[in-house]
């Protein structure tokens, strides 16, 4: 009778666990500075003075938030081939984590955005800012710290979501566990392994965010109105 | 030439009866999770603001563990690795349990914020009134409480219905999974995903409505209309003859 638990095999599938967790990590960044970007295009996108282009826009947005990733991860992956866009599954896994997290982010900075009393606005335009002054020396500074918060919560819903690229045969972390467990015919252990991984991670997250905050909202918030 | 729209209805014709049964499990999964849910969630958020330490700490711990695991982890887990500790879950008790588990512990937190969101004059005021602990919970708090949180309840049951989703990874044959396997036979992956995430976002939206629809009720009274309904309702009573007499 084997032990419940077996140290021993958990030591040693370890390694080859943690070089899979470097890839969700890797993935999991990516798609999310992807994200980033995607988000902020579709944010401008909404702005466009030419109505119908925003409301479609607010239309997809709504439509890919309440919509599974999984589902939209299948549809990239089955359709762009018949399309004659062939991507490896790497590929096709983060445009599909970045499109589905980029809208949740677009809205994450429109709130942001729409948070910031309209004074600030106004005192700009009254003290001779250019539009784009105002946005990158009003604006866009003072948003930075409210959303750092909401951002860092979908990073870590992002990575705790991207196990589901492991069906369309990327080789993340919980790809590998599930083939540790069919080659040897014991789950307990690389499942548990990969749950360990998964609170220490989004534990380090959490803590990342925290610090980011420190560092950037205080510095943004308080900073002295210089006297001139 | 066949158009998308004939394909559509091709696919529907044919397969509508696998779509069909997938609706409903996929909703059967999102009812008993959800059941699951509030009740894990009702118990452990308020035990998150018990005044027993013991209690606050198990609920905090609860919260921290079914919050760091991602939801699929907890399926997998609950599925794959359970039974080599002597349980054996079928498919769908496990994605009932890891979903409602993993999704408790959001709700939790949503519910002790709330309730400490409660301004302090509110306690104070129970208070001063001379209400005990449970009619001061019954009659103030969890009414405002309860009106807060039904905009984060909203967009909870949108994320526990996309949650539903990933019973397919344990072999639960709902929407998702039938939509694929329809892609696998048809070789035909457009039509049938754009009905699938149609399907999805339909039930999305009704239960947005829906909620909204809650929302309104519970929260009549904060609006202005509710207010002026409810002091014309005590005025009424106060002109009544009868009242009047009582009070010559």
């Amino acid at each position: 009778m084997k032990p419940w638990f077996d140290f021993a095999f958990a030591l040693e599938i370890l390694p080859r666990l943690l070089s899979a967790t470097w890839i969700s990590v890797v993935l999991a960044v990516l798609s999310f500075a992807l994200a980033v970007v995607f988000g902020v295009v579709l944010l401008l996108l909404r702005r466009v003075k030419f109505k119908l282009v925003g409301r479609s826009v607010g239309a997809f947005i709504e439509f890919i938030r309440s919509t599974p990733l999984i589902v939209q991860v299948y549809c990239l992956f089955f359709v762009l081939p018949e399309a004659g866009i062939i991507l490896d599954p790497y590929t096709t896994g983060v445009l599909g984590l970045s499109i589905h997290y980029g809208c949740y982010m677009s809205e994450v900075f429109r709130s942001g955005l729409d948070s910031l009393p309209n004074g600030q606005r106004d005192a700009s335009t009254a003290l001779g800012f250019s539009a784009r002054d105002t946005y990158l020396r009003i604006i866009v500074p003072q948003t930075i710290p409210r959303i750092l918060a909401p951002s860092g919560n979908f990073l870590i819903y992002l990575a705790k979501s991207s196990p589901i690229l492991a069906t369309i045969g990327v080789a993340e972390i919980m790809f590998i566990a599930k083939d540790i467990g069919q080659e040897n015919f014991r789950y307990l252990e690389p499942m548990t392994i990969v749950g360990i991984i998964f609170l220490i991670l989004s534990a380090a997250g959490a803590r990342c965010i925290r610090f980011a905050e420190a560092a950037f909202g205080r510095n943004w918030n308080q900073k002295e109105v210089p006297y001139v | 030439m066949i158009t998308f729209f004939e394909k559509i209805v091709a696919l529907l014709d044919e397969w509508g009866y696998l779509l069909f049964q997938g609706t409903l499990l996929t909703l059967g999964l999102f009812a008993s999770a959800l059941a699951l849910q509030i009740a894990l969630a009702l118990a452990v958020g308020l035990g998150l603001i018990s005044r027993n330490k013991i209690i606050r700490i198990l609920c905090t711990a609860y919260v921290e563990i079914f919050r760091g695991l991602s939801t699929i982890v907890i399926l997998f887990w609950a599925y794959y690795a359970l039974p080599f500790l002597g349980v054996k879950l079928s498919a769908w008790t496990a994605a009932v349990l890891g979903l409602a588990l993993s999704h408790s512990a959001y709700m939790a937190e949503y519910i002790r914020s709330t309730i400490q969101a409660v301004p302090k004059g509110q306690y104070e005021a129970a208070r001063v009134l001379g209400m005990n602990d449970r009619q001061r919970m019954r009659y103030i708090i969890f009414p405002q409480a309860l009106a807060a949180i039904m905009p984060l309840f909203g967009n909870e049951l949108v994320m526990l219905l996309k949650a539903t989703s990933y019973a397919s990874l344990i072999t639960l044959s709902e929407l998702t999974e039938a939509g694929r396997s329809i892609v696998v036979r048809t070789f035909d992956a457009l039509p049938a995903f754009v009905i699938v995430l149609t399907i999805y976002y339909l039930i999305a939206q009704a239960l947005i409505f829906l909620n909204s629809l809650i929302e309104l009720r519970i929260s009549f009274w904060r609006t202005s209309e509710g207010i002026d309904r409810a002091n014309a309702k005590r005025n009424s009573r106060l002109l009544k003859p009868k009242n009047l007499e009582v009070r010559r």
